[in-house]
């Protein structure tokens, strides 16, 4: 739905791309105020090579963009998995792709929204302040994350990410805060080194959740591939909601990662893992905690 | 080769006694010849009219390049992940980094100060080769490179057997085939200490595995060093580095020189970084400045020399040093990242991130420690100022350093942001010696260039000198420094105009052309006599002790691209 | 039995790996010779499984990204439910190049299903057909030898395997090499055979041929797709010495394209967990002297790295007087020709080390470990092995692609390195990868002090930045986002997933190597090198990071040149059509 005072940018690809293409300048905070000719002009690289938007794209929209990002649309009317840095440090307007995106959609955002319609590559939503990303299909690896050497807590600081489709290892790693949703099966690694925010997988998970996490909670609704010894078992609860999703069922509730001294909170689905968990569930009961 | 004539400058050229005078220098075939020999017509003229002159910067220790500087890169991604220069090709490569740049930031940033030589302080000598690869990757500047030599189990089975002309001998070989120019003492025996035990040791205590001390090893090579007659005779990094009260153990090595005797006229020894074991007190909260200490006994004792170490506040630092224990015990303090390395035979290192706090109680004490001993000495000839980059801060940081000598506003501006408890403790807020230009020139140009011997064709601006030349716009008559330090700082960050070799490489602090600079080593003389001995006890030891042959350790002068052999006459008896 | 069962029935885990002789028919033969063949297309399995399944001589092996039909040779080593396939062209029909943003794609570990059958085997052509080879065309041969001049080269060194062996005594006669004294049986073929299989001269492919030209013209044209592409990918590498590695920076700084080397699917994980937690390290002799207790983690010298054992565990040092002073652990999925050395072998559920690891770190720092077992080991093994690791004198551990490929990548490394980074709280450990090729810890080296990373560099934007996941070559060439390719010293043709593969057919590649590698089927340039070590002079680094400098023993064939050479050559060209000549 377009609200009266926007300004929309629709953008085409004139041929289809073949290498990775840094879009980063293409955001409403970079259109503000300028008029379409210089729009044209902005700088993209295509792989190595410097070219403009005019090049690459056929664009319509207004003559000249408003002075308020906040009233600025920008359409990827063809997505690209060759589309990288899509919403790079954006603070306020909206950025939609009707097709895939690739790497690093939303890295270092700070306002306003992106919405993929199709799939996106990896980092997405990497060391993301605020606004809200929403990506219809899968995702790649380090959803809110942080780069390689970065220090536990450089990941995702605010702000909120959610995932229609599935999404790949180590989401969120790093992370500070924020909310992260998944509807769809995580890989490996969820939530490994976060210090804080909400990680919430619908379905399952790959191996080791929750490595290395000082903080924060991390939630499983499915299955678990394999589960770290330094989790101790804190608890057995019926049901759980977070941010208003609701899982009406038990969870099995863990207090980890103990070798790097962490109380970050691990919530596995019990259903979907009786068979790691049960043992787990003779733990608590040995200790008189009521079940 | 071109001619250049550089008219009107105010030159300050220490070595030769000019202070601010105005000169006109002329360069022909790289060298700085008379006037004469120069035809003003067809050279090129620069007209440094109000600008200053000096003598290319000459940094005597400065960690560029080696396994530990090379791992340190591996392991601070995120140094290099917001400090990027893309290159402007063909005259410049891409820059990356802060506390462990790339090669070639490494060359243009000190060439962007006015900088054309620098050394290379600790190469341990199976890793030689590494550290000789990537110093002839780093541009424009020339380079030598510091021998580890105290952990060094031939060495040491040398002292035990009391083979002193043996010993020399043996050190002169390694100089020459590892290519490098004088010997280094890092916590002198701590490094074989912890590879056999993990632990570190103190200047009197028993080294595992021999039945000699740190005194021992620094006396005897104190004493090797005469023999060979180096031209920078030891370089040592006193034992207890980091560890409050530790001003004790460098006054302790100080007071070596006595027991080691003078065969020349230069200096015995050179104490490194002297801020980082210049501590008093008895635990990090008790922590104070040895700083006047070390300053009467550095008057006291005058053949030693020293530099500085100082810390640059709010910078941060990534610190490395062959002193592996100390590194341990930090990194218990940051509980972040630590690389460990130990070396077969020779050595060991750490590799730790750190970062410098204004606020900080420790590390004000710590600013104050370097600046209280070069305030106090007052000796510009025997007091070098430098960061031990990367560990007390980045050499990119130096004008801001040499502001803090030369200027009371500066340091005083400074106090201002400091942890005020530090700053009662200190001497410093008192000192009101503040360094002339002239003092600068001494500290950073001709001081170092005596210190390593090189005084003959490096640090200053006479006749028969290599034409490295550094022109900072900053007019002394207009501009008081002392007062006006910003605009000082702001001048030699980037330099107006730097010569390298007769070549222009820097035009208003940016990269006009990369040339590649020298790399001297020395190559003392073995006495016939002693070349069959020395011969079998290196293929009984490489034997014994190496896990390579005696043929991979040897590096050849084909592999460095600029080599420049400095031979030099002994005194070993055979 | 239901569909299900036979579903499960037909359900296995494959692994991949090297094997002796998969190392000595590469380099004896070469990768189109029968030899070859017989090493690498074949399948081992557990006679149970053999049995259960009803398998006669082959079997067809089948996952989602390929199918083959291989020989089987039964084998006790494989435990029932995995098959191994040693690392080549046909296992990689099946492996997966899906990196986990790792840049490693899953190589060990991979889901495939086996079913007896009597189609034909998979031959090596139908499997470059399949890839979309552009050529299939070899003019393989020998160099010229010329015997008469008898010598005795001392103190040769190894260009094989990261062991960067320096002892050997090469003896020739001409050109020909007669023995090779020291070296291991692959170091013997290798230099026994160097002569063999060669490029002797440049290539250009025209209309679907191979045609001769002279060097100047192979550059030109070399040059010409690096200048034009918008992306290109500069990979390989770790086969050649220091100086290539400088070029080949240059080449990518120039191009505003990427370089990357062959540790991003072998240990560039490693190089990963450094960047994140730092490391704990050790030369050779100080293991030779001290280590009272060695581990070999996910690895397999004896057959990987041949002389290493010897050289390191078996030596006499000062402080241990060799094996007998040692205790030897080996930890593994499976039982190695290596694991029968131990004092203690660790069977490991593979994929699963970082539970051990992490329970490692607990038990090292006495907390409590609730569960029973721990990736198939029994927890008070776990204790006991901790317990071990505390109170040895000097302890090492040597690890391998075991870890560096499956389960958790390079998580699997962070926390070996934090744990011995923790045992340093009580004794002195420490911990080192075995590379692999000879130079590939030299390719990171001069990688890190030119552009500040170890592999996976781009230059799109003119400054070197390594994003991994984005910017490492294995995704680069699985997702097509690259236009050209110049490949040195390096088969990614044998040793890459499928799909990487099939881009190399998409895009332009240029080709320098000394011996007709299976990406010389994708070249459209065809450049010959001689080899480091052997006829050209260079440095190299061991696996330790000792940096060695290897020698020239022969000369190399006529208009040969050394990589370094023709790389230097190749510079001077791009930097003359980009306009940038200095």
């Amino acid at each position: 739905m377009i609200e009266l005072s926007t300004a929309t940018y629709s953008l085409y690809f004139k041929t289809k791309p073949m290498v990775l293409i840094d879009a980063r300048h293409l955001t409403p905070d970079e259109f503000a105020g300028k008029k379409l000719t210089v729009i044209k002009n902005t700088v993209i690289r295509e792989g190595g090579r410097k070219t403009s938007l005019s090049e690459l794209f056929d664009i319509e929209g207004p003559e000249v963009a408003p002075s308020d990002p906040a009233q600025i649309t920008i359409i990827f009317e063809t997505g690209s998995n060759k589309l990288c840095f899509i919403g790079y440090k954006m603070s306020k307007g909206k950025i939609i792709v009707k097709g895939d995106a690739g790497h690093l959609v939303g890295y270092k955002m700070k306002g306003g929204s992106i919405l993929v319609e199709g799939n996106a590559r990896d980092y997405v939503g990497a060391k993301m302040r605020d606004g809200t990303i929403e990506i219809r299909g899968n995702v790649g690896h380090r959803l809110g994350g942080k780069l390689l050497g970065e220090k536990p807590g450089k990941g995702m600081r605010g702000g909120t990410i959610i995932v229609h489709g599935n999404a790949g290892s180590e989401i969120g790693v790093g992370m500070e805060k924020g909310f992260i949703l998944v509807e769809g099966n995580a890989g490996n690694l969820t939530g490994s080194d976060i210090i804080g925010g909400s990680i919430v997988v619908k379905g399952d998970s790959g191996i080791y959740p929750g490595a290395g996490m000082i903080g924060g909670r991390i939630i499983i609704g499915g299955r678990v591939e394999a589960l770290l010894p330094s989790f101790y078992v804190d608890s057995f609860i019926p049901s759980i909601s977070v941010k208003g999703i609701k899982f009406d069922k038990p969870f099995m509730v863990f207090l980890g990662d103990v070798v790097v001294g962490g109380k970050g909170l691990l919530y596995l689905s019990y259903n979907e893992n009786t068979g790691l968990l049960e043992y787990y569930r003779s733990l608590i009961e040995e200790r008189g905690v009521e079940v | 080769m071109s001619e250049i004539l550089i008219k009107n400058g105010i030159v300050f050229d220490p070595l030769n006694g000019i202070n601010g005078e105005t000169l006109d220098i002329a360069v022909k075939n790289g060298k700085i010849v008379d006037l004469s020999q120069i035809n003003p017509s067809t050279a090129l003229v620069i007209d440094a009219k109000g600008k200053v002159v000096m003598p290319g910067g000459i940094d005597i220790h400065s960690h560029i390049a080696g396994a530990k500087v090379n791992i340190g890169r591996l392991m601070r991604p995120e140094d290099h992940y917001l400090t990027n220069k893309p290159h402007k090709l063909p005259i410049r490569r891409a820059e990356t980094g802060l506390t462990v740049p790339n090669v070639f930031r490494i060359g243009y940033d000190y060439a962007r100060m006015g900088y054309t030589l620098v050394v290379e302080p600790a190469t341990p000598p199976i890793k030689t080769r590494h550290t000789h690869e990537e110093l002839d990757d780093i541009p424009i500047i020339d380079k030598a490179a510091f021998l580890l030599v105290d952990s060094n189990w031939l060495a040491l089975d040398l002292i035990t057997m009391g083979s002193r002309e043996l010993l020399a001998s043996y050190l002169a070989w390694l100089l020459s085939t590892t290519k490098t120019y004088s010997l280094k003492l890092v916590d002198p025996g701590s490094d074989i200490t912890w590879v056999l035990t993990g632990r570190g040791i103190d200047i009197d205590d028993q080294i595992p595995a021999y039945n000699i001390t740190p005194r021992d090893i620094i006396r005897e090579m104190g004493y090797a060093a005469q023999l060979l007659d180096l031209p920078h005779k030891l370089h040592i990094h006193c034992n207890r580095l980091g560890y409050p009260g530790n001003y004790l153990t460098t006054i302790k090595t100080m007071d070596i020189t006595k027991d080691i005797p003078r065969l020349s006229d230069t200096p015995v020894l050179h104490v490194t970084h002297v801020q980082f074991t210049g501590y008093k007190g008895d635990c990090w909260s008790t922590l104070e400045s040895g700083g006047e200490d070390i300053a009467k006994t550095l008057r006291a004792n005058p053949h030693v020399t020293l530099d500085l170490g100082q810390v640059i506040l709010g910078r941060p630092s990534t610190t490395m040093t062959a002193d592996a224990p100390f590194e341990y015990v930090l990194y218990h303090l940051t509980r972040w990242k630590w690389v460990n390395a130990d070396t077969e035979v020779e050595s060991a290192a750490g590799i730790v991130p750190y970062a410098y706090k204004k606020r900080s109680y420790v590390n004000t004490i710590q600013w104050v420690i370097g600046l209280e001993i070069a305030l106090l000495t007052s000796d510009p000839w025997r007091v070098i100022p430098t960061t031990d980059h990367p560990n007390a801060g980045p050499f990119k940081d130096y004008p801001v350093m040499f502001s803090w000598l030369i200027s009371r506003r500066a340091r005083e501006e400074l106090m201002k942001e400091v942890n005020q408890r530090a700053l009662r403790k200190a001497v410093l807020p008192a000192l009101e010696t503040e360094f002339t230009l002239y003092d600068l020139a001494i500290m950073t140009r001709a001081a170092p260039a005596k210190l390593l011997g090189l005084g003959k064709f490096k640090g200053h601006l006479g006749i028969g000198a290599d034409a490295d030349i550094a022109i900072y716009d900053l007019n002394p008559k207009e501009v008081d420094p002392s007062r006006e330090y910003e605009k000082f700082v702001k001048s030699f960050k980037r330099a107006w105009l730097v010569i390298k070799g007769g070549e222009i490489v820097v035009k208003e602090g940016e990269i006009v052309k990369t040339v590649y600079g020298k790399t001297y080593y020395a190559e003392p003389e073995i006495p016939v006599e002693l070349k069959k001995e020395l011969e079998a006890f290196l293929a009984k030891k490489f034997k014994e002790y190496y896990s390579i042959t005696k043929d991979s350790f040897i590096i050849r002068e084909h592999e460095l691209r600029n080599p420049v052999k400095i031979p030099l006459e002994t005194r070993i008896k055979g | 039995m239901s569909k299900t069962e036979l579903e499960k029935a037909k359900a296995f885990v494959l692994n991949t790996g090297r094997s002796l002789m998969q190392g000595i028919s590469m380099e004896e033969e070469s990768k189109w010779s029968k030899k070859y063949f017989d090493a690498v297309a074949v399948v081992e399995m557990n006679p149970i499984d053999i049995s259960s399944l009803g398998v006669r001589d082959r079997v067809k092996v089948y996952n989602e990204h390929g199918s083959i039909v291989l020989r089987v040779k039964p084998s006790n080593n494989v435990p029932p439910g995995t098959i191994f396939i040693p690392m080549g062209p046909w296992a990689n029909m099946l492996t997966d190049p899906e990196t986990d943003g790792t840049g490693m794609p899953r190589l060990k570990g991979v889901n495939v299903f086996v079913e007896p059958t009597d189609e034909p085997l998979t031959k090596l052509i139908d499997l470059l057909k399949a890839l979309g080879a552009k050529q299939l065309e070899v003019y393989m041969e020998d160099a010229p030898l010329k015997t008469g001049d008898k010598k005795v080269v001392e103190n040769v060194v190894c260009p094989f395997c990261g062991d960067l062996c320096d002892h050997l005594t090469i003896e020739v006669d001409g050109n020909k090499v007669v023995r090779n004294i020291g070296g291991c049986a692959i170091s013997s073929a290798k230099f026994l055979n160097y002569h063999r299989h060669r490029i002797l001269r440049p290539y250009i492919r025209e209309q679907g041929r191979l045609v001769e030209v002279d060097l100047d013209k192979a550059i030109d044209a070399a040059a010409d797709i690096l200048a034009e592409s918008k992306y290109p990918l500069i990979f390989g590498l770790a086969s050649t010495d220091v100086e290539t590695n400088r070029y080949a920076v240059e080449l990518a700084e120039l191009t505003h394209g990427v370089v990357d080397n062959t540790s991003v699917f072998c240990h560039g994980p490693t190089a990963l967990a450094v960047q994140e937690v730092g490391a704990v390290r050790y030369t050779f002799g100080v293991a030779v002297h001290l280590a009272d207790l060695v581990i070999f983690w996910g690895c397999n010298p004896l057959e990987a790295h041949p002389n290493h054992v010897a050289r390191v565990v078996m030596r006499e040092g000062r402080f241990v007087r060799g094996r007998k002073e040692r205790k030897i652990v080996v930890v593994d999925a499976r039982r190695t020709p290596t694991a029968n050395l131990a004092d203690l072998f660790i069977q490991i559920e593979p994929g699963r080390d970082y539970e051990l690891l992490t329970a490692l770190r607990m038990a090292i720092r006495d907390l409590d470990i609730e569960a029973p077992t721990v990736a198939g080991v029994p927890r008070d093994k776990v204790v006991e092995l901790a317990e071990m690791m505390r109170t040895t004198k000097y302890g090492v551990i040597f690890f391998g692609l075991g870890l560096t490929m499956t389960g958790a990548k390079y998580k699997n490394i962070v926390a070996a390195i934090k744990l011995v980074q923790e045992l340093n709280e009580w004794t002195k450990f420490g911990i080192l990868p075995m590379r692999g090729h000879y130079n590939v810890a030299g390719s990171n080296q001069v990688s890190l002090w030119t552009t500040g990373y170890p592999y996976a560099v781009d230059y799109a934007r003119g400054f070197p930045r390594m994003i991994i996941g984005m910017t490492s070559a294995t995704d680069l060439l699985s997702n097509g986002d690259v236009d050209a390719a110049l490949i040195i010293a390096s088969d990614p043709v044998a040793h890459l997933p499928r799909k990487a593969v099939e881009h190399l057919s998409k895009i332009p590649v240029i080709v320098i190597d000394a011996k007709w590698s299976l990406t010389t089927a994708f070249a459209d340039v065809i450049i010959p090198g001689a080899y480091v070590g052997i006829e050209c002079e260079g440095s190299a680094y061991r696996l330790d990071e000792v940096p060695i400098r290897l020698k020239k023993v022969v000369d190399p064939p006529p208009c040969i040149l050394c990589d370094s050479e023709v790389l230097r050559k190749l510079v001077e060209k791009v930097k003359a059509k980009k306009g940038v000549s200095s």
